[in-house]
């Protein structure tokens, strides 16, 4: 069983050419590349609302859904208050939000997340001033009832995923995951897997930017046992999901 | 794999609707899901396939049944023939419905499924043919049991054996079956909405299908000292159509389920979150064990002593009645919706290779 743990859908503000994806084109990718369910998120130009009344009781395809959370939104609260026992993620995301996760203005909705047992995605990039892994771990050290998934592997690079996932192990952030969104080089997933252990990484895509079947083969071709690549493509997501209060 | 995941259930009876409510559960989370029936319900529940075998549903077997009952349970109990004449009864009845029941896979194409579920843990056959040949055949077996079928008549050790999963919706199952695997039931809360009521009289309802076991003439003392001091409606609802009585509990601020009943706080059901749905506030007499298990409840958790006080706090306090609706719904919707209990199941068949 494949879940996408990490899917856009919508429309991209200018920082990606106010590039726009449908739930139906997101359904046929998912299914022609052999995904079960996938969880769904907006864009950066699509609002929670709208998302989430296309997704949530699609008939044709299985989603769970991520709220994105930027606390500028002023829908934002109450879109949580009406929904939140059918949101099973939150999402933050750094770089767009132009503000560390460790900002002031996140810690309400981490203090819920947390209360819920409700797992947090967070981009992590290059961007290290503001989209350091580093800010997730401190983040993990005061929330330590959140799931938090860095996202493209604690920063999308082989130095960062290396130095994230030993530092992850090192210090035993036992409620950090890694996601494995839109990250290539199979060689450094393969050596971070190791380290953290199976039982911590999740698949994602990153669809509508990246195409899950770009992504499989490489949980596939993982030196890893069969039963630990099933943890990474469907059994850590549903425990987390399952587990949420 | 990309495509439904077919799964079927088997039980006896739709039991107060629960077999279905899995069923619907199911379909809604993208699983392909059917129910066979052996008996049709008396209830007016839906049904899916029934099969419409022969009960022996008189007095004398009810009386049959009844005997077999055990007044103190205290562990795992298998079942067993009470006597080589109820073996040959059902060897008998096994032979009788043969027919049926094959004409029945063949029609409904009945192996062509992924996950079998044996709703109340029994097979088609008394002798668990249908089970075994499944099993034979790859697919995965689940028993989920409801009430009297794991307390009173007991499990199929064979079945229990060849068991992939076995599943609760009951409490105290619990703790007769080390290991079984308690999930909250499924029920359909959002399509249910919380009406505007704006009654003169606090209204009370109770609707009770077994009054012994709701308590029901200890709830209505109670209810009589209560009218003495304040001015409340109470309604007592009983049977009655399910359409007529969701009609009436659309117009109630408070409810009684089970309070000093025979089976002295054994929780609630479906009817309570029912209740909680429609944002009704709800009395519920528990055992201290399923309290501690529970942590986290919106009931008014009371006893037949301590009734009185609860009611006349709920009826003079509009702000604690206000927070028990919202408090309800809210719970109802985090532990009994389709989505969270199907999450917490499609875990259970990862965890069990059944996914």
């Amino acid at each position: 069983m494949i879940i996408d743990s990490h899917i856009h859908i919508g429309k991209w503000s200018e920082v990606f050419f106010n590039y726009t994806s449908t739930v139906e084109q997101a359904i046929y990718v998912m299914k022609s590349s052999g995904v079960d369910a996938a969880v769904c998120m907006p864009t950066d130009s699509t609002s929670n609302h709208e998302l989430f009344a296309q997704t949530i009781d699609n008939r044709d395809f299985k989603f769970y859904y991520m709220a994105w959370i930027n606390p500028m939104d002023p829908e934002l609260d109450k879109f949580l208050e009406n929904n939140i026992n059918r949101i099973s993620l939150f999402k933050i995301h750094p770089s767009l939000q132009k503000r560390r996760i460790t900002d002031p203005s996140f810690v309400k909705y981490l203090a819920l997340a947390e209360s819920r047992r409700i797992p947090v995605v967070v981009h992590c990039g290059r961007w290290q001033e503001i989209a350091s892994y580093k800010f997730c771990l401190e983040v993990s050290v005061m929330f330590p009832g959140i799931p938090l998934i860095l996202a493209h592997m604690g920063g999308d690079q082989p130095g960062l995923i290396m130095e994230c996932a030993i530092e992850i192990a090192r210090n035993r952030y036992n409620n950090v995951y890694l996601g494995t969104e839109s990250v290539r080089e199979f060689y450094f997933v393969n050596n971070a897997v190791k380290i953290v252990g199976a039982d911590k990484v999740i698949f994602g895509s990153d669809y509508n930017l990246g195409l899950p079947s770009m992504y499989i083969p490489l949980i596939e071709s993982l030196d890893i046992p069969a039963t630990d690549k099933e943890q990474i493509f469907s059994g850590n997501i549903l425990r987390l999901i399952s587990n949420r209060s | 794999m990309n495509r439904l995941i077919k799964v079927l259930h088997i039980a006896p009876q739709n039991f107060a609707g629960m077999p279905m409510d899995f069923v619907n559960m199911q379909n809604a989370n993208h699983y392909k899901a059917r129910l066979v029936t052996m008996y049709p319900n008396t209830l007016k529940f839906p049904e899916d396939i029934c099969l419409n075998l022969n009960s022996h549903t008189g007095k004398y077997a009810k009386k049959w049944r009844d005997s077999k009952i055990d007044a103190k349970v205290s562990g795992l109990k298998y079942y067993k023939s009470k006597n080589p004449i109820e073996a040959l009864y059902f060897k008998l009845r096994d032979l009788k419905n043969t027919p049926k029941i094959f004409s029945a896979i063949n029609h409904y194409d009945l192996f062509d499924y992924d996950i079998y579920h044996f709703d109340g843990g029994m097979d088609l056959f008394r002798d668990l043919r249908f089970a075994r040949k499944i099993k034979s055949l790859g697919k995965k077996i689940v028993c989920c049991y409801f009430g009297s079928d794991l307390r009173t008549r007991g499990i199929f050790k064979d079945l229990d054996e060849i068991s992939d999963l076995n599943l609760t919706v009951e409490f105290d199952h619990t703790q007769l079956y080390p290991g079984i695997n308690y999930l909250f039931f499924p029920f359909d809360v959002h399509q249910y909405k919380i009406p505007i009521r704006n009654n003169s009289k606090i209204k009370i309802i109770h609707s009770p299908t077994n009054r012994l076991f709701k308590g029901t003439d200890k709830i209505i003392e109670v209810i009589r000292e209560v009218e003495a001091v304040r001015q409340i409606e109470f309604v007592l609802v009983e049977n009655m159509d399910r359409e007529e009585v969701l009609k009436i509990k659309s117009t109630c601020d408070l409810a009684i389920d089970q309070v000093g009943g025979i089976a002295g706080g054994s929780g609630y059901g479906k009817n309570s979150i029912e209740n909680l749905s429609m944002g009704i506030p709800t009395f519920v007499e528990f055992s201290s064990g399923y309290l501690d298990f529970l942590k986290e409840n919106p009931f008014i958790a009371c006893n037949i002593n301590n009734l009185k006080e609860r009611l006349l706090q709920l009826i003079d306090n509009e702000q604690l009645r206000r927070a028990k609706i919202n408090e309800g719904r809210a719970w109802a919707e985090k532990y009994h919706s389709y989505r969270s209990v199907n999450d917490k199941l499609d875990l259970l068949y990862y965890d069990n290779k059944i996914i």
